[in-house]
């Protein structure tokens, strides 16, 4: 069984691919390669980083894992483009809200960062949005594919 | 002897060598239209690859340049954003694609 960090990061993806209507479900798990003015708007997930300490000892030792998911909004538009990516995030916001245990695989998943960039330098101005979300989830240390 | 730069410049923005033609202002100048994929970054993990429309044109063809102009090229119309006037009479004009 998969891993429950890539059982979360597919169940964030599938939520937002359902509950954010404006990008079409052009939702991206951990993509690499570069997106075209067609593309856009999209939205892509992808791991961060992730810190795990144990939590209980004995025979069953569990490990508490605070999980950095990135969510990255892109859009393009020639007026209104803070708008624009204003919007998509509350919808990102409300669908990752409705799911705050990510299906029971989590504790909790809390937005804990947004940063926003711009840039001009091409046919059409493009902005994306990062949101940065902490999921916490357990797992014994022996069973990393089951949430506990 | 000075460099014949303004009869090399008649020679390279002719329609008939390197130039389109560009109707602005009401009326049409030639220039050389560029429009190049560039990877564009805004902080996110990917790059988006757009084009990047830029117009090449005497500087004494566009004296009252200003930010929204609008120029129509090959049939696609684009809002002047930015340009840079090199000082030898060429002027470069970003140009972003209208929607």
């Amino acid at each position: 069984m998969a891993h429950v960090r890539k059982q979360i990061r597919d169940r964030i993806a599938s939520v937002l691919a359902s509950g954010v209507t404006s990008v079409s479900s052009r939702v991206y798990t951990s993509r690499v390669y570069p997106m075209t003015s067609a593309d856009l708007p999209a939205i892509t997930v992808y791991i961060g980083s992730e810190q795990s300490s144990l939590i209980t000892i004995g025979t069953s030792k569990k490990l508490s894992r605070r999980l950095a998911i990135n969510i990255d909004i892109y859009a393009r538009s020639t007026s209104g483009l803070d708008d624009s990516i204003d919007a998509i995030a509350v919808e990102v916001e409300e669908a990752i809200a409705g799911d705050f245990t990510v299906n029971g695989l989590a504790k909790e998943a809390i937005l804990s960062a947004t940063n926003i960039e711009y840039s001009g330098e091409a046919e059409q101005p493009v902005g994306i949005a990062r949101l940065s979300y902490d999921v916490l989830y357990h797992t014994t240390v022996a069973d990393p594919s089951t949430a506990n | 002897m000075a460099l014949p730069l303004t009869s090399d410049l008649a020679a390279i923005l002719n329609v008939d060598e390197f130039a389109t033609a560009v109707t602005y202002d009401g009326g049409t100048i030639n220039g050389i239209f560029d429009n190049e994929t560039v990877p564009v970054e805004a902080g996110g993990l990917v790059e988006v690859h757009q084009e990047q429309p830029r117009l090449t044109c005497r500087t004494i063809d566009v004296p009252s340049l200003a930010q929204g102009n609008t120029m129509v090229i090959n049939s696609v119309t684009y809002v002047v954003r930015a340009w840079v006037h090199d000082g030898t009479g060429v002027t470069e004009i970003s140009l972003e694609k209208s929607a």
